[in-house]
């Protein structure tokens, strides 16, 4: 047991100290510099500067200096990634570490609606580009949106606002439900990328996903049979509230 | 209360199914991770989340 926790501890020790090798402030020096060579070179870019021989002249003489910076500031990136890439693989994808990240992750992909589609495959250049990200919220209110709007021109003359409304409701609900499967399957896909950055062997990257994934899924069936639940519960209630006024 | 117990007698292999994809969920939520780092974390559940799911594939 002792030798297990001084095992342990030295993992932590080895992960910190190889963490700590992260260049933080060259890396936000780096990124300062960046945006101030483009505000510098967007000062000069006015319209149609290509065409304009006085501009183009300007725009081509800061343009250097930005582009050295963004070179500056890749090289840093890199570093970083190589390093964080070398602390995952000393204390493995079965760590708190990975673990508590694989949540955030799934976390913020069901809270905040954001999913960070193919995240290894763009976090290796550069983590703070990530692609698509969409709101499952977002995504069932647009439809319901849509919804409504092209089901004024299908409501029925003798249709009552109650029933309509239900109706509203019950697309949104299945909207919620769609949006959710959406963002799981999107969450499965960012966990083959995000296993990869780990670094684990074959069997062991197989046997995190599947647990992974299969825990996700469990969630995700949770929230959806929990949230169908209550929403029927409210739809019920508010439809004999309507029978009673009506 | 009668009847819910009446539905797991009636299907006792979805009544489990269900209990185990409920624990499944919950540990891949809040579970402790099998590799526990840190120091001083006593992790007495940590290989609770691979084992619920050997469970459930068994």
């Amino acid at each position: 047991m002792s030798l297990f926790l001084c095992g342990v501890s030295a993992m932590q020790r080895q992960f910190d100290d190889t963490m700590a090798k992260v260049p933080v402030r060259e890396l936000r020096a780096a990124y300062i510099a960046v945006e101030q060579e483009r505000e510098y070179v967007d000062e000069v870019r006015v319209w149609f500067w290509r065409w304009r021989p006085q501009w183009r002249v300007r725009v081509e003489e800061r343009l250097p200096a930005l582009e050295a910076a963004e070179a500056r500031l890749a090289d840093l990136v890199a570093q970083r990634d190589a390093i964080m890439a070398e602390a995952r693989q000393v204390v493995g994808i079965w760590s708190e570490y990975a673990v508590e990240e694989a949540r955030e992750s799934f976390w913020s992909s069901v809270e905040a609606g954001k999913v960070r589609v193919l995240l290894s495959m763009t976090c290796s250049r550069s983590r703070h580009h990530f692609p698509t990200c969409h709101s499952i919220q977002g995504v069932a209110k647009r439809a319901t949106f849509y919804d409504a709007f092209f089901s004024m021109f299908q409501m029925r003359r003798d249709e009552s606002i109650g029933s309509f409304l239900l109706g509203l409701l019950v697309k949104f609900v299945f909207n919620l439900t769609f949006g959710l499967l959406l963002m799981l399957v999107a969450f499965l896909v960012s966990l083959v990328g995000f296993i990869y950055t780990w670094g684990p062997g074959v069997l062991s990257g197989t046997l995190f996903f599947l647990v992974a994934g299969l825990g996700a899924t469990a969630a995700v069936t949770g929230i959806i049979a929990l949230g169908t639940s209550w929403w029927s519960l409210r739809l019920v209630t508010l439809d004999t509230q309507l029978t009673r006024v009506t | 209360m009668t009847k819910f117990v009446k539905a797991v007698q009636a299907y006792p292999r979805l009544s489990s199914f269900l209990v185990l994809w409920v624990l499944l969920a919950l540990s891949f939520l809040y579970a402790p991770a099998p590799v526990v780092v840190t120091e001083g974390v006593y992790a007495p559940c940590k290989l609770f989340m691979p084992c619920t799911l050997c469970v459930l594939v068994l």
